[in-house]
C-alpha cells in the first residue's frame, strides 16, 4: 500500500477476501468496513476541525504536487476551503464537456475559484468520443470500472501524473426491496471502489472519500441531528436529493456559496446507460446481492467501536 | 410519412414538448418539482441528447406531416435480453401513433425482438391497447401487467427504473406491462448466439 485513501484506510472494501482487490468471478462477495474513532478526540473535536485535520492530513502525504478536482459543486467547493482553512492553496481543475453538458457547474467552478483566487485548470474532453473510440473499454476492463465519467476523471488524472483529490461525499442512500427499505452507508464498487483500484494500479495518490476520510468526521456527519431526523422519517429520497445535502452541509460549513439545482448533466443519462452496458459487456457481472455500502444502523456502531 | 427521428428533427418535434401535461397530469399544478425547474425544456433537451443523437440503443420513430412531427414514439433496445422497452410518447395527432408503433415493432422483430415492456399510468390500463395499438398488432400480441409502483415511489426493479422511469419519481400509480408476440406467430426464432 502506497497511500492513504482515507486516514490509515479505516474505509476498505473486500472482494472475496482481498482487500482492495479485484473480481474474479460473479459470486465473490462485496463487503465495506469502517473503522471507529477514538473517543476521547471525538469528543473534544467538531466536524469543521475534523475537515481541516482531513486537509492537513491529506496535504502532508501528497504535498506540493497535489490537484484538487473542482466540480461547481457543493462537495468539491468544501475541500478547496478546507485547504484554504489551513493555509495551502491548492492547483484546482475543472473537466469541461464537449457540447456544454456540465457549462452551468463549470461556471460556477470558474466563479469559485476566482473568489478564492485559485488557479483552475479547464480540461476540454469529449466524453462521447472516450467511449466510441474504445478507450473507455479497454480502461474500464483493466480496473473494472463501467462508469464512464469515472473513468473520464482517472484518464484525465493519468495524464497528468499528479497526486489528485477527487473529494467524493458520503453519500447516503435509501435502499428499497420487496421486503422493506432500509437506509445505508453508501460505498460502491463499480465507482467508488474503482478509484482504490485505479490507484494501486498506476501508482498515483488519490482521495475520493473526502468526507469519509477520518472516523470522526463521518460519524459526525451521521449523527448529525438532520440526518437522523430524516433516515428516521419516512420521506422518500431526501437524503439523496442534492438540495437536502447541501442544506445540510451548509448548516455544518457554513461558508459555502449558495447553489442552484442545475441540469445539464441529466442530458446524457441515456449516453451514459448506454455506455455502462457498453463498457460493461466485457467485463464480470456481479452477480450476488452484497450491499454496496453498510447498513446505518450497522455502521453508526461500527464508527462508535461497539461493533463486532 | 414515419421516420426513424434524427438531429434534423430537432425543431419539427420541439412542438410537442408545450403541453403542461404529465402522466396526465398538469405538472405546473400537480407535481412535486422545484420551483426553478424548467420541466418540459429539460424533458425536451433530454429527448434530443437521448434519442435524436445517434445512439445505438436509443431511438424514436415518428409520424413527419409537412415537415413537422405529429407524434412520436421512443423506445430503447435492451442489450441484456431479447427485449426491448417502449420509454416516451407524444403526440398531438392521436391517428397516426398505431401506425408508428407497427413500424417500431416491425423494426424490433426484424432484429429479434419480440416482447416489450411500457410503463403508464394506472389510469389508462384499460384504454392503453385500445389507443394505441393497431388492429393487426392487436391480434398477434398479448400481455400481462407485470407489477405496480405506486405514486411517488421509487421502482425495485433496476432496468424499468432506469429505462421506463428515467429514475424519476412519477406522481400517479403506474403499472410496467409486458406485451409478448404471441406463440403461434412466432414461426422463426431468431437467433440468441454466435462466435
Amino acid at each position: 500500500m502506497t497511500t492513504n485513501f482515507t486516514n490509515n484506510n479505516h474505509l476498505s472494501y473486500s472482494i472475496g477476501n482481498q482487500e482492495f482487490g479485484y473480481r474474479s468471478n460473479g459470486f465473490e462477495k462485496f463487503t465495506v468496513k469502517v473503522g471507529s474513532i477514538d473517543k476521547d478526540h471525538y469528543n473534544s473535536s467538531s466536524y469543521v476541525r475534523e475537515l481541516h485535520r482531513t486537509a492537513d492530513l491529506v496535504y502532508n502525504e501528497f504535498g506540493k504536487e497535489m490537484i484538487v478536482f473542482l466540480s461547481g459543486g457543493t462537495d468539491s467547493e468544501i475541500v478547496v476551503r478546507n485547504f484554504l482553512d489551513i493555509g495551502i492553496k491548492p492547483e484546482c481543475v475543472a473537466i469541461r464537456f464537449k457540447d456544454d453538458y456540465n457549462l452551468p457547474d463549470i461556471l460556477e467552478a470558474v466563479e469559485i475559484a476566482k473568489e478564492l483566487d485559485l488557479k483552475l485548470h479547464i480540461i476540454d474532453f469529449d466524453v462521447k468520443d472516450f467511449y466510441y473510440s474504445g478507450q473507455a473499454i479497454d480502461f474500464g476492463k483493466e480496473i473494472q470500472c463501467t462508469q464512464v465519467t469515472y473513468l473520464m476523471v482517472y484518464h484525465n488524472i493519468l495524464k497528468m501524473g499528479r497526486p489528485a483529490v477527487m473529494g467524493g461525499e458520503a453519500l447516503m442512500t435509501r435502499g428499497i426491496s420487496p421486503q422493506g427499505t432500509n437506509w445505508y452507508y453508501t460505498f460502491r464498487e463499480n465507482e467508488d471502489a474503482s478509484a482504490m483500484r485505479f490507484s494501486l494500479k498506476y501508482n498515483l495518490p488519490l482521495v475520493n472519500e473526502w468526507f469519509s476520510y477520518t472516523p470522526e468526521l463521518l460519524l459526525y456527519y451521521l449523527e448529525d441531528v438532520e440526518i437522523q431526523k430524516l433516515v428516521a422519517e419516512k420521506y422518500n429520497y431526501k437524503l439523496s436529493s442534492v438540495s437536502t445535502k447541501n442544506g445540510i452541509l451548509r448548516r455544518l460549513y457554513p461558508s459555502i456559496r449558495p447553489k442552484i439545482k442545475t441540469h445539464g448533466f441529466e442530458r446524457l443519462l441515456g449516453f451514459n446507460y448506454e455506455a455502462y452496458k457498453g463498457i460493461g459487456a466485457n467485463q464480470i457481472k456481479r452477480l450476488e446481492p452484497s450491499l454496496d455500502g453498510i447498513p446505518m444502523q450497522q455502521i453508526l456502531l461500527m464508527l462508535r467501536g461497539e461493533h463486532d | 410519412m414515419i421516420e426513424l427521428l434524427d438531429s434534423s428533427h430537432k425543431d419539427a418535434v420541439k412542438h410537442l414538448f408545450s403541453s403542461p401535461r404529465y402522466m396526465g397530469l398538469d405538472y405546473k399544478k400537480d407535481l412535486f418539482l422545484e420551483a426553478d425547474a424548467e420541466f418540459m425544456k429539460i424533458a425536451y433537451d433530454g429527448f434530443c441528447d437521448t434519442y435524436l443523437s445517434n445512439l445505438s440503443n436509443f431511438k424514436a420513430y415518428g409520424n413527419i406531416d409537412a415537415g413537422v412531427v405529429t407524434s412520436y414514439i421512443a423506445f430503447y433496445e435492451s442489450t441484456e435480453s431479447a427485449e426491448w422497452f417502449w420509454t416516451q410518447i407524444r403526440s398531438k395527432d392521436r391517428m397516426s401513433i398505431p401506425d408508428i408503433l407497427d413500424t417500431v415493432i416491425s423494426y424490433n422483430e426484424k432484429h429479434g425482438r419480440y416482447k416489450f415492456y411500457s410503463m403508464f399510468s394506472a389510469r389508462y390500463a384499460r384504454t392503453y391497447r385500445r389507443l394505441t395499438f393497431s388492429k393487426d398488432v392487436s391480434e398477434r400480441y398479448d400481455f400481462f401487467d407485470e407489477f405496480i409502483v405506486p405514486a411517488k415511489t421509487k421502482c425495485f426493479y433496476q432496468v424499468p427504473w432506469q429505462v421506463l422511469f428515467n429514475r424519476t419519481l412519477v406522481p400517479v400509480d403506474s403499472i410496467v406491462r409486458c406485451t409478448f408476440l404471441k406463440q403461434k406467430y412466432r414461426e422463426i426464432l431468431p437467433i440468441g448466439g454466435g462466435l
